[in-house]
């Protein structure tokens, strides 16, 4: 009879452990990570007899907790895709609610500026109207730089955004490093069995972790779990922890990098990814700075072509136009703070055309007794040679990178690198360089003229400063006109430049004009000045008829008030397209900004979306193991508490068949 | 498939989460009547968008420039209309002048009023717009265009500068007119060529002032200067053409009115001339080509030779070639400037047709923005009840699962 005693009291043991365990489910129905556990029961050893074998009872053998590695594992990828997803859509959309209202983005500044220079252009004499254009031109600048502003305020949230995560990253690693430990030594205590709460909670760390950067892990076999991350970078290795640190980017202190923190340091950033950290170093390398440097290229183009353009015309003092805006084509490089200690050599960037500079910087390295030049947009080596001048002739041949360096002297030693940035800073510099509405060069520096008595009706039209082909500023005025006069012994016009201008072209000084065959053709001549050795190159048109000894002339555009050439073609800048090598307006280049921080927005809200149902399916399935099902529970609480009832039940029956048998004896 | 209660409950409350979201754009889609929101919506009518918008300001700009040159060309119109109500009135006193009846106080009076129309013709050539500028001087229009100088001619300070005003993107449309193109630059004569009667000349002979029979001859030679002498040919009074380089063009007996070169020419030079009246043995008559002389110059000449005296035969008849020739200027500079009016009509024309094209530009991208950006109605409301009937079925759905559970039993 003992062993029915025996056997009841192992079912009242196994079945309270066995409600024990549900509670435990149910009152960690909503603890974040946590795997539902079961009570594993098995017969005891049975009793041999004679008869054969009794059982005798039954026991606990384990508490299993539901829990598959590759499920887990595969939460923590797609938490980590997720991750990267969903934060560069929150960065990408910031960017991408600033370009999107139309008024607050470059468009209108850019149509108010130019709607200015028409009406200066219908006005040519309005002081109103110049200063109409002056404010306008102040607006256009400052918006730039409000733009460029907004853009570097999201560079110091991306900043801030790696340092925090990078922090608790460390935190987290080392949390993990603890429960390494914890349940090394759980596991050796308990002979082997898994301490499946502190397992949960480490589970439940990495998750967390993975949500910041993508993981890998392997277990070892006391249990303890080593992460890695990046491209094999190890984080927690056993109960050790490797730690990171966020830097300043090497050369351009506006930016942070991620080190690994041993002994020299080593850049890892590249090697992160998805996760929070992968998704805001994507957004600040997808987003980010291609709209910061394909507004600073539109600003640099803008202000150069400008005021090349204004500096080809003469204002209402009679002189030549200066600069329009500040001027923006020097740079200087950015040295590594890892150059030797001893070079002392310094760098600047100049655009040398605007058409064809790229949204891009460039790393320039010198490594054995030879510079190296990368476009940092596509990693692509633009120049390479043992001099500037060698990388100078490599910038600007086809395809030309639009801009020259200049060295201005100093050591240099093997190593060192510098970061050129031809654009990275116009629109924040953008600024109005006239402040007196007269100086607005609104007329063109020569006109036409042609003598009184000149017997044909010969005429010469659309005389225009070649833009391409001129030196800036223009030399005004000219000592005296150049003289075009006909002879009819070879039909040509014999052109005589003033004094202090030699004429380059044509060669002869000759133009043949044959009334019957050329009217109406356009011609140009180069000038040089003698003194400053620029050139000018005028286009113009002949038409009509010409006789003998009549004169024309080009002379300087002195009083010329009412003149408004230069200003309509300051105003074709406008359509001009005269940016990304000639294909671009300065308008459709920002549009094309703008519908690519649309696209990558839009695809980055779509990838989260995908990304989200991934996770969702992960975790559902996860949790169609692990989870708790209340009902689940509930049904077992029923079905562990009538095998507890019915087991006291065999206790009951015991002490009956004692007290049977004690009453039988004491009779 | 188990399920387990925090995921039906995260996921309930996740679908509903999802639903307000998109619940909320359509509400915000529907106050700013905008389909796209951000470019993100759809980035490549965003970029489109912003391109529209600039043509669209920029297609304005040139409406309102295009109203200007309007009204720049009116107003210069309605001074060049003046101008040759001022030249008509000046023919009108020409031809009476010149009419031999006259006495020499009648002439003084006209010359009197020719006086003043000179004036007045000076004045309207220095006028300026309603921002000060002069409107004839070319490009210098703060300098007034014409002054006159110590020796008492009228000059000219502008330059031959012509405003143009963009009115479409390939289109800059002239809105101005040199004084010099239009007071200056006068051929005199018959705008070919013009004769003269030589000062000296003794006889009656009065030149006409002729006209082109053929071009290509005159611009074959290139033009020349023509001298027409008379000499007695054996008791026949006669005359000889000869070119500048005393090359004989024609000779021959002198009839009265007859053409000269006649049909003996040597060379056809291109052009006739008549010579009526009674030339003399000696007297001289010149052909040269057309040269540009001002409307104030012929006036002045006109008045200098209305108030000539034609008292002798000699002298009447160099009146007469004179007078013929003045007409002749007068009726050059009212060519001119009925040429430039004629000119400034086509381009107040061409420039209200721009304008309708200018107009149908701006609608055609304003429909092509609304297009892209404006917002379909009657779809977003009907997409507004349907997310909101969704998202009142998934709160319903929440609450009555949310209900059920085995505990409810126990």
């Amino acid at each position: 009879m003992a062993d029915l005693l025996g056997i009841g009291t192992s079912g009242l043991l196994a079945y309270q452990s066995a409600l024990t365990t549900t509670s435990h489910n149910i009152s960690n129905l909503n603890t974040e990570g946590y795997s539902r556990q079961r009570v594993e029961l098995a017969t005891r050893i049975p009793e041999r007899t004679g008869a054969g074998f009794f059982g005798s009872g039954v026991n606990v053998v384990n508490v299993q907790r539901y829990y598959d590695q590759f499920i887990t594992e595969n939460v923590w990828r797609n938490t980590s895709e997720y991750s990267a997803l969903s934060s560069f859509h929150e960065m990408s959309s910031q960017v991408d609610n600033l370009v999107a209202d139309t008024r607050a983005g470059l468009t209108p500044m850019l149509e108010e500026f130019f709607a200015a220079v028409q009406d200066v252009a219908n006005n040519p004499t309005s002081i109103p109207a110049r200063q109409v254009l002056l404010s306008s031109g102040e607006s256009l600048a400052s918006r730039f730089a409000a733009i460029d502003q907004r853009l570097a305020t999201m560079q110091e949230e991306v900043n801030a955004k790696i340092e925090f995560t990078v922090k608790e990253i460390n935190q987290f690693a080392t949390s993990i490093a603890d429960l390494n430990k914890e349940i090394a030594s759980a596991i050796g205590v308990s002979g082997g069995k898994s301490p499946n709460d502190l397992l949960d909670q480490r589970d439940h760390l990495l998750l967390q972790l993975s949500e910041r950067v993508q993981i890998a892990t392997v277990e070892q076999d006391d249990g303890m779990m080593n992460v890695f991350v990046g491209n094999g970078q190890s984080l927690v290795v056993g109960a050790t922890v490797s730690r990171y640190q966020v830097l300043r980017d090497l050369h351009d202190p506006y930016k942070v990098d991620i080190y690994q923190s041993t002994n020299p340091a080593i850049p890892v950033t590249s090697y992160l990814t998805d996760g929070v950290i992968g998704g805001v170093v994507r957004f600040e390398q997808e987003v980010l700075e291609p709209a910061r440097a394909s507004l600073g290229q539109i600003a640099a183009a803008l202000s150069m072509q400008v005021n090349h353009q204004h500096q080809m015309g003469v204002d209402l003092t009679n002189n030549v136009g200066g600069e329009f805006f500040a001027n923006l084509t020097t740079v200087g490089a950015l040295a590594s703070s890892l150059n030797n200690p001893a070079t002392t050599m310094a760098i600047d960037s100049v655009i040398d055309d605007p058409t064809q500079i790229r949204a891009s910087d460039y790393l320039l390295l010198f490594r054995a007794g030879s510079y190296t030049m990368t476009r940092r947009q596509d990693n692509v080596v633009v120049a390479t040679g043992a001099t500037i001048a060698d990388i100078n002739l490599a910038l600007q041949a086809t395809p030309a990178e639009g801009f020259t360096l200049i060295d201005n002297g100093g050591a240099i030693n093997t190593g060192d690198s510098f970061l050129v940035r031809p654009i990275a800073t116009a629109a924040d510099k953008m600024a109005m360089q006239i402040i007196n509405p007269e100086r607005v060069a609104a007329a063109s520096p020569v006109r036409t003229w042609s003598n009184i008595n000149n017997v044909g009706d010969v005429l010469m039209s659309e005389l225009t400063v070649d833009a391409t082909a001129t030196d800036v500023p223009v030399d005004f005025p000219m000592a005296a006109p150049v003289g075009f006069t006909y002879t009819d012994i070879t039909n040509e016009f014999i052109i005589t430049p003033p004094a202090g201008w030699t004429l380059l072209s044509p060669a002869g000084s000759t133009l043949l004009y044959n009334s019957a065959v050329n009217d109406g053709n356009q011609y140009s001549i180069v000038l040089q000045n003698t003194l400053s050795g620029n050139q000018m190159k005028l286009d113009f048109r002949l038409s009509g008829d010409v006789y003998n000894s009549d004169a024309l002339a080009i002379e300087s555009n002195r009083d010329g008030f009412g003149d408004n050439s230069n200003a309509l073609e300051l105003s074709s800048l406008q359509t001009l397209e005269g940016m990304l090598g000639g294909t671009a307006t300065y308008q459709s280049s920002y549009g094309r900004m703008v519908s690519d921080v649309g696209t990558k927005t839009h695809f980055a809200e779509v990838g989260a979306g995908v990304a989200e149902s991934m996770l969702n399916q992960a975790v559902e399935k996860r949790e169609s193991l692990s989870g708790v099902n209340m009902d689940e529970e509930a049904a077992n609480l029923i079905a562990y508490q009538q095998a507890y009832q019915a087991t006291a039940k065999i206790i009951t029956v015991a002490d009956e068949l004692f007290q049977t048998l004690l009453g039988a004896v004491g009779r | 498939m188990r399920v387990s209660s925090q995921y039906i409950q995260r996921m309930s409350v996740n679908t509903m989460l999802d639903q307000q979201a998109r619940l909320s754009d359509t509400q915000l889609q529907l106050s700013t009547g905008k389909k796209i929101l951000t470019p993100a919506d759809d980035p490549v009518s965003a970029g489109l968008i912003l391109d529209i918008d600039s043509g669209i300001s920029r297609n304005t700009q040139f409406q309102e420039n295009a109203s200007l040159a309007m009204l720049k060309l009116g107003s210069e119109e309605s001074v060049l209309v003046s101008v040759e109500n001022n030249i008509l009135r000046a023919r009108e006193l020409a031809i009476q002048a010149a009419n031999f009846t006259n006495t020499d106080e009648d002439r003084r009076y006209i010359a009197f009023e020719l006086q003043e129309i000179r004036e007045q013709i000076l004045a309207l050539a220095n006028s300026r717009d309603e921002q000060g500028d002069y409107i004839f001087s070319g490009n210098q229009v703060q300098t007034q265009p014409f002054t006159t100088d110590a020796a008492g001619n009228v000059v000219y300070n502008g330059d031959q500068g012509q405003r143009q005003l963009q009115i479409a993107e390939e289109r800059r449309m002239p809105v101005s007119d040199s004084g010099y193109e239009l007071f200056l630059g006068v051929r005199n004569g018959n705008g070919t060529f013009y004769t003269e009667a030589n000062t000296a000349n003794s006889g009656s002979g009065v030149i006409t002032v002729g006209s082109v029979t053929d071009l290509a001859p005159y611009n074959a030679l290139l033009p020349d200067t023509y001298s027409i002498n008379f000499y007695d040919n054996a008791g026949v009074l006669s005359y000889i053409v000869q070119d500048s380089t005393a090359g004989i063009v024609d000779t021959g007996p002198y009839v009265e009115g007859a053409e000269i070169p006649g049909a003996t020419a040597v060379i056809n030079i291109g052009v006739k001339v008549e010579i009526t009246g009674q030339p003399v043995v000696g007297d001289s008559f010149s052909i040269a080509p057309s040269i540009n002389h001002g409307i104030i110059g012929a006036m002045d000449a006109l008045i200098a030779n209305v108030t000539s005296s034609r008292g002798t035969p000699p002298a009447s008849a160099i009146f007469d070639s004179q007078m013929g020739k003045s007409i002749e200027d007068l009726d050059q500079a009212l060519d001119n400037i009925l040429e430039v009016r004629t000119n400034i009509g086509a381009r107040l024309h061409a420039t209200e047709r721009q304008q309708e094209l200018n107009e149908s530009i701006i609608h055609e991208m304003t429909v092509m923005k609304s297009d892209m950006n404006d917002l379909d109605y009657g779809e977003a409301v009907t997409r507004l009840n349907m997310q909101m009937a969704g998202l009142q079925a998934a709160q319903q759905t929440y609450m009555k699962v949310k209900g059920l559970s085995l505990f409810n039993y126990l």
